[in-house]
């Protein structure tokens, strides 16, 4: 057969391949970001020279044995690099090839001006390689080498604060490469606190990565690309959460298609099923029928495929950018491009185009072809009963796991919003003609009272037309629904975040810094200070904790604090529930509420920390504020990071003295770190915004198109009023009644899906089903939704009926 | 399967017939065999069941109770796309509007039926057809850009295309004015008498029953009159009796 150029089927194949289109574009454009996210190394630049680089494992792995399944090994990745002994240097220099191994450790240092560069050993220097560009290599104690970007001369006094206070070193030396100060070994090593403990073991020459491996198991060789890993962890901690976003936000965007692209395709073919039922009348078979539905649903999707699969590489670059300039992703996560995410968006779309048209098909077995000969109604009032039960399933499936999913922990809660959302939006799209009935009962009589000859023309007709008035209805409550809960669930845990942390805090004012952080010795400072009551140290870190959720073992990554054991209790207010703060000391934890399941007070539990390094601690309390403070409180000592991000003080004494002494360090009101937390959260929010805008973009595409077909496919019915007498301001009249009727139930959906989910997720969240939503904002989704529908409607209702074009 | 085609002398033949529409009884045990190559012509008033009956008769829809044959095959054992390939083959049709596929040219149209069977056009009878119903020149045209007799005698030459057993038409000049109608019942007058088509014409229109070899009358499902060789004047008499 050949392929149709007629108006009415071209119409709506343009509002398929529209919604395709941007389908194409959301799907590739996660898909550069996961491919990004597998095949991320961050640049290789100290390791240059190094032929492999030997570390410690940069993950936690963890065999966890489900119940009834089989056992899983789960991993977590580090954010801080683990211990290597430097003893083991010796059996790497035994492997054939090799010239030499170098000890690397690295370390914060700050210049007296607040310049942030790297510690490293001498040997490190050659690594890069970084030469000599005057003076002499630092050997004793008190000698640096400086990057010849420091702006220090040879000869220099200057006084660097590395992981203790500011000392002073004399420049003996200028290098080429990065920021850097490059010590006397030793000097390097007890600088770098871990005595007998290197970073990485790196190694030059020509050697075998194998042989390396053999001569120290358990330890990861890394060579090539993989060098950049083992130089900056940041971009390898940060693949796992991007394969995960990514990959989520790829499900959702597929589901929304799916929803968007099933309605417009299911619409088209009940707009023709006249034209269908001629077909069937003249001797096709519904097998033919429903291959010529297929084929022009191909026909829309291949070129968009094609098209919005190139066009997705363009926006998942630009969403790369905009994440990296705004540091949701870390230094050095570089973009990677193939064709893959643009045939795997070609292939997305093509298959959803054939599932959707496939399934819009089935309805040609209720097509009879006796309808070709009449001009009776052709609209099926009943729903047919597969759709009914499915829809009533979806509801519960959704209704039940809403109440479930939020009974857990926020990390996981916050990953269910959206597929519990797509639950009930497909219940509401299979129950939707029943549910504009019912909308009808209550919207069609306001529209009577409003406008009384059309208004009952317009609650006629949603009745009649219920299937139509139904896949109209989708895309308004799913717009409505997305946008509501993904934005109000975001600000639902950014309040409640500052909220407990601003509440349990104590203190008085706050020692913070501009630049990498505060060495320890700070903290002791502070409470040396006369008038000081009280002082801890806060430094954030990342610990690994196998944490029950819903029954099931997962390991997960926790945000933890190191605090001053004993002062902590004082300033902090963590909201403990069992036990005591006051007990935390060396060799114990603090669990908030969040990740206690299946933890029992005074009993060990088993932690990584940031580095890897295993601990088991006693648990002395359990603690309510865990979005606040942090699931896990540490004694400050078993942190690994060497340096704190505040101190916390509890008296009004004056600390200016002790802050002149750090270089980037101030006193601060407390609430400057509310500010400080509530910047950080609105950048982590950042990628959800960005999520949010495309898929609203993407849904009101499908709710545009959608109403527009709708209303368009019904000049006929139109032009029929008119002849009967009807002005053409009655039957504007009648559409407009009929948008209020239709688009009314669907935000009455919309916003009921999203508020029932949100009260869950806050209860869920925070303890209180009290979502954050703004009335601003809200008001704003539902104008912008509402808008856009009756422009929708209107418009192509307005062009049916312009003078000239009656029957 | 069925479906050899025994010459039976009638072409399609209707036996105890019904058709319930939820209380409505659209067909009442109806029994008709309409002869090989003859024009019928189907009259009642509005309800009496005449669209049901075509629908019944062409295999558009299944009588709840009789059999229907089409030449000599029995529909009520054929599924529904066997069934569908029957009509293909054996039935032509001609509505009383919304005819042709608005997408498709006017060639498109007509060698629908051809196209859908996965058969070749036979060109020489394509040719033949079209200058019949003297669409020749407009092959090419979208039905959108041909007047309501030109759409109807397209309709027409689609019926012809598979040289069908016989040709269903339902008010097919409903809506024409009387010198289109009468082109159009020219041809189907031409399809009995040149090609050997049987023809089946659903109509309320005396003028338009006048044109067949004999006339049914139908009334509250049941076939209640015939008149054989009408003229307008017997067939409006017949027509007020009822």
């Amino acid at each position: 057969m050949r392929k149709p150029k007629g108006r009415g089927a071209a119409g709506s194949m343009w509002g398929v391949f529209a919604a395709l289109l941007f389908a194409a574009v959301l799907v590739g454009s996660c898909g550069v970001l996961l491919e990004s996210a597998l095949r991320a190394h961050a640049p290789v630049e100290r390791y240059g020279a190094a032929s492999a680089v030997v570390t410690a494992p940069h993950r936690v792995q963890e065999r966890i044995k489900p119940l009834g399944d089989a056992p899983e090994v789960q991993s977590r990745p580090l954010t801080e690099p683990g211990r290597v002994p430097v003893a083991l240097a010796e059996r790497l220099r035994g492997v054939p090839g090799v010239r030499a191994v170098v000890a690397d450790v690295s370390f914060p240092v700050v210049s007296e001006a607040g310049r942030a560069m790297r510690g490293h050993g001498w040997e490190s220097a050659a690594l890069g390689p970084f030469p000599l560009r005057q003076g002499r290599a630092p050997r004793a104690p008190g000698e640096v080498t400086l990057d010849a970007a420091s702006g220090a001369r040879v000869g220099d006094a200057v006084r660097l604060q590395t992981t203790g206070a500011p000392r002073p070193f004399r420049v003996t030396g200028l290098v080429a490469g990065p920021p850097a100060a490059y010590f006397a070994s030793a000097t390097a090593e007890a600088l770098g606190g871990r005595p007998g403990h290197a970073d990485a073991l790196a190694v030059l020459g020509d050697a075998d990565a194998d042989a390396l491996r053999r001569a120290v198991p358990g330890l990861r060789v890394a060579t090539g690309a993989d060098r950049g890993d083992a130089e900056n962890l940041a971009v390898a901690a940060a693949r796992p959460d991007m394969i995960e976003l990514s990959a989520s936000l790829g499900g959702v965007a597929v589901m929304i298609a799916l929803l968007v692209v099933g309605g417009l395709v299911a619409l088209s073919v009940r707009e023709r099923a006249r034209e269908l039922a001629l077909l069937r009348a003249v001797g096709a078979t519904p097998g033919q029928v429903r291959g010529r539905i297929v084929r022009q649903a191909l026909t829309a999707a291949v070129p968009a495929g094609v098209v919005g699969g190139a066009s997705s590489l363009a926006a998942g670059a630009g969403l790369h950018a905009v994440m990296a300039s705004a540091h949701v992703l870390p230094d050095g996560y570089r973009l990677s491009l193939s064709v893959l995410p643009a045939l795997a968006a070609l292939l997305v779309t093509v298959l959803a185009a054939a599932v959707t048209s496939l399934l819009a098909s089935l309805r040609v077995s209720r097509i009879r072809p006796a309808w070709a000969l009449g001009e009776a109604e052709l609209e099926p009032a009943a729903l047919p009963r597969w759709r009914v039960v499915t829809g009533v399933v979806f509801l519960i499936l959704g209704l039940n796991s809403l109440g479930l999913s939020f009974a857990v922990s926020g990390q996981a809660a916050a990953a269910s919003v959206s597929g519990l959302v797509l639950t009930l939006v497909v219940a509401t799209a299979l129950l939707g003609p029943l549910i504009v009935q019912r909308g009808n009962r209550v919207l069609g009589r306001l529209a009577r009272v409003l406008s009384p000859v059309p208004g009952r023309l317009a609650q006629h007709n949603a009745a009649a037309a219920a299937l139509r008035a139904g896949s109209m209805l989708t895309p308004v409550a799913l717009a409505v629904a997305f946008a509501g809960t993904q934005l109000f669930a975001s600000s639902t845990v950014a309040r409640a975040t500052t909220a407990e942390a601003a509440a349990g805090n104590r203190a008085d004012q706050v020692l913070v810094s501009t630049g990498p952080g505060l060495p320890p010795e700070a903290a002791a400072a502070v409470r040396a200070v006369p008038g000081v009551t009280a002082a801890t140290a806060v430094a954030r870190t990342t610990v690994v904790m196998t944490v029950r959720e819903l029954g099931e073992r997962r390991l997960r990554s926790l945000h933890g604090q190191g605090v001053t054991p004993g002062d902590a209790a004082r300033i902090l207010d963590p909201k403990v529930s069992r036990g005591r703060l006051g007990d935390l000391a060396d060799g114990t934890v603090a669990l908030s509420e969040n990740v206690a399941g299946g933890v029992r007070l005074g009993s060990p539990v088993t932690l990584w920390l940031a580095d890897g390094t295993r601990i088991r601690p006693r648990v002395v309390a359990f603690y309510e504020r865990g979005l606040g403070f942090g699931d896990v409180l540490l004694p400050r000592s078993a942190v690994t990071a060497p340096l704190d991000d505040h101190v916390l003080v509890k008296g009004d004494a004056d600390l200016r003295p002790v802050a002149a002494r750090y270089p980037g360090a101030r006193v601060a009101e407390p609430e400057a770190l509310g500010v400080a937390l509530a910047r950080e959260l609105r950048l982590q929010n950042l990628m959800s915004w960005v999520v949010v805008a495309a898929i609203l973009g993407f849904v009101v595409i499908g709710l545009v198109t959608t109403l527009a077909l709708a209303t368009g496919a019904r000049r006929r019915e139109f032009g029929l009023l008119r002849d009967i007498g009807a002005t053409r301001r009655q039957v504007l009249a009648m559409v407009r009644m009929e948008a209020l009727v239709v688009l009314g139930t669907g935000l009455a959906v919309g916003t009921l899906i999203a508020t029932v989910t949100l009260l869950a997720f806050a209860a869920g969240v925070t303890g209180l089903p009290l979502p954050a939503v703004s009335p601003a904002a809200a008001l704003a989704i539902l104008a912008f939704v509402a808008v856009s529908g009756t422009a929708a409607v209107m418009l192509p209702a307005r062009r049916a009926t312009a003078p000239g074009t009656g029957s | 399967m069925t479906m050899t085609a025994k010459a039976t002398a009638d072409a399609v033949r209707l036996e105890s017939v019904s058709r319930t529409y939820g209380d409505v009884k659209a067909l009442d045990g109806v029994s008709w065999a309409f002869p090989r190559g003859a024009f019928t012509a189907v009259m009642g008033p509005s309800g009496s069941g005449k669209s049901t009956f075509l629908q019944c008769a062409s295999g558009l829809d299944r009588p709840d109770a009789g059999t229907v044959r089409i030449g000599g095959v029995d529909l009520g054992e054929l599924g529904e796309a066997k069934r569908t390939r029957l009509r293909r083959e054996r039935v032509g049709f001609v509505f009383q509007a919304f005819n042709l596929v608005p997408s498709m040219d006017v060639e498109e149209n007509i060698t629908l039926p051809l196209r859908l069977g996965g058969a070749e056009v036979d060109r020489a009878w394509l040719r033949e057809v079209v200058t019949r119903v003297g669409l020749a020149d407009r092959l090419r045209h979208r039905p959108a850009e041909l007047s309501g007799g030109q759409q109807q005698r397209a309709a027409v030459a689609r019926a012809l295309v598979t040289r069908p057993e016989v040709v269903f038409a339902d008010e097919p000049t409903g809506a024409l004015d009387p010198r289109t109608a009468r082109e159009v019942l020219r041809l189907l007058r031409e399809a009995a008498d040149l090609t050997g088509q049987t023809v089946v014409l659903v109509t309320h229109d005396p003028v338009a029953a006048a044109w067949a070899d004999s006339v049914v009358f139908l009334d509250a499902g049941r076939i209640v009159d015939e008149l054989v060789s009408p003229t307008v004047a017997a067939v409006m008499n017949r027509w007020e009796a009822l």
